[in-house]
């Protein structure tokens, strides 16, 4: 029972984990992808002008 | 030019470049790097969109991102050391560049930092693994690059990371801050210290010559700081109001102050759409355009720069698009709502 973590991911948008339980050999017997950032974007955009949701979702 | 996808992880793996300058500049960066051997890069994401590393990613003006990476020479390099978007390596081999700080190398910081949650495994932002731990918080992790005695500048790349921008906006849910906000809470004893070898490069993003023009100014006068505003921006992209060449504002008011009663002289953004005075040549500060308090060099360099040296095909204002005032420290709270109808 190994566990394998591939953190980060590059190349790619943002912040990724990967997370892999193995048998100790060569099966994998559970993957975990693990977002590790958070903003808020829903809770920002709330009771603001709706016209601002333009501006500020360009930037997700 | 065609670039097979072996390559570009090979010649991402060696992560050197050049940035092209005039003649005279590269003259003098070559004389200031022979001694340094050239300034490697260390990036760190934090509560990013990563539109900062596409934007760099789409540098022409002075350098391709192609000539930055792949092409540079041993006595003038930018080596982009760490930048997990672009770089080849994947896990421990990617994080163990920062790790490599025994030389004099400059910190890149993108998007904000949270001040809140931030417990060993509740952080609102973890990327890993710097020490080796399975991950920790951005915060931390920039914190200690910036007090490493071999940090030479710091550099805050986009609104987010200079001021906080979006992620730090209105109700404030991470308790995101700015790289220098960020330091003065967690680092307060060194703070004063740290402050002066920070460059704030803000925008949203920001233009890619910005920050390639910043580098390059520091590799040419061994790695000193440029002039810099009272909230650490360049005053040389930075120093003047974006309606001092705004094309629309010469035609629309012959240098004169805008008058903002003078609604037939002004563009508007009505529910139907804009009207031709908004699309074609009218001042568009009825509609919500933050360009008189938005200190930026947008209406000279503008964007998308079409090749080395020339200047952008067009920017927001001459797209018919209201400047949102994206450089500014208070976007986008202080200069929200973004659109005027009328």
């Amino acid at each position: 029972m190994a566990t394998v973590i591939l953190d980060p991911i590059t190349r790619i948008e943002g912040h990724l984990a990967v997370e892999i339980t193995t048998n100790g050999s060569d099966i994998a017997t559970g993957v975990q992808c693990q977002g590790k950032m958070f903003r808020g974007f829903e809770l920002i955009l709330a009771n603001r002008n709706p016209r601002d949701a333009v501006i500020l979702t360009q930037r997700i | 030019m065609f670039i097979s996808r072996r390559q570009f992880l090979k010649y991402c793996s060696v992560a050197a470049g050049a940035i092209g300058l005039t003649a005279a500049d590269l003259m003098k960066i070559e004389n200031a790097t022979a001694a340094t051997g050239g300034l490697p890069v260390l990036w760190i994401a934090g509560q990013a969109c990563t539109g900062c590393t596409t934007s760099l990613a789409n540098s022409v003006y002075y350098q391709t991102i192609q000539e930055l990476l792949l092409l540079g020479t041993a006595a003038s390099t930018l080596e982009l050391k760490m930048c997990e978007t672009l770089m080849a390596g994947m896990s421990n081999e990617a994080t163990q560049q920062a790790n490599l700080t025994t030389s004099p190398f400059a910190l890149v910081v993108e998007g904000a930092l949270p001040l809140s949650g931030t417990g060993p495994n509740n952080g609102y932002c973890q990327i890993g693994s710097y020490t080796g731990a399975h991950s920790e918080n951005v915060g931390d992790v920039v914190n200690s690059l910036a007090n490493n005695a071999n940090c030479a500048a710091i550099l805050t790349v986009g609104t987010c990371a200079s001021y906080g921008g979006i992620p730090a906006s209105k109700p404030y849910p991470t308790g995101a801050a700015g790289v220098l906000d960020y330091l003065a809470a967690a680092s307060a004893g060194t703070y004063s210290a740290l402050r002066k070898k920070t460059i704030c490069i803000p925008g949203c993003p920001p233009n890619p010559n910005w920050i390639v023009g910043t580098i390059a100014f520091m590799l040419a006068n061994g790695l000193a700081i440029p002039n810099l505003d009272n909230i650490r921006r360049p005053k040389a992209y930075f120093g003047s109001r974006l309606c001092n060449n705004c094309y629309r504002y010469d035609q629309a008011h012959a240098n004169k102050c805008i008058n903002p009663r003078l609604g037939n002289q002004m563009g508007h953004i009505t529910l139907n759409g804009p009207d031709d005075g908004a699309t074609l040549a009218y001042c568009l500060r009825r509609a919500g355009c933050k360009g008189p308090r938005t200190q930026s060099d947008c209406s000279y360099r503008k964007w998308q720069s079409p090749g080395f040296g020339q200047v952008g095909v067009n920017w927001c204002v001459g797209a018919g698009a209201p400047c949102q005032g994206c450089v500014q420290k208070g976007f986008p709270d202080t200069y929200s709502p973004f659109l005027n109808l009328s």
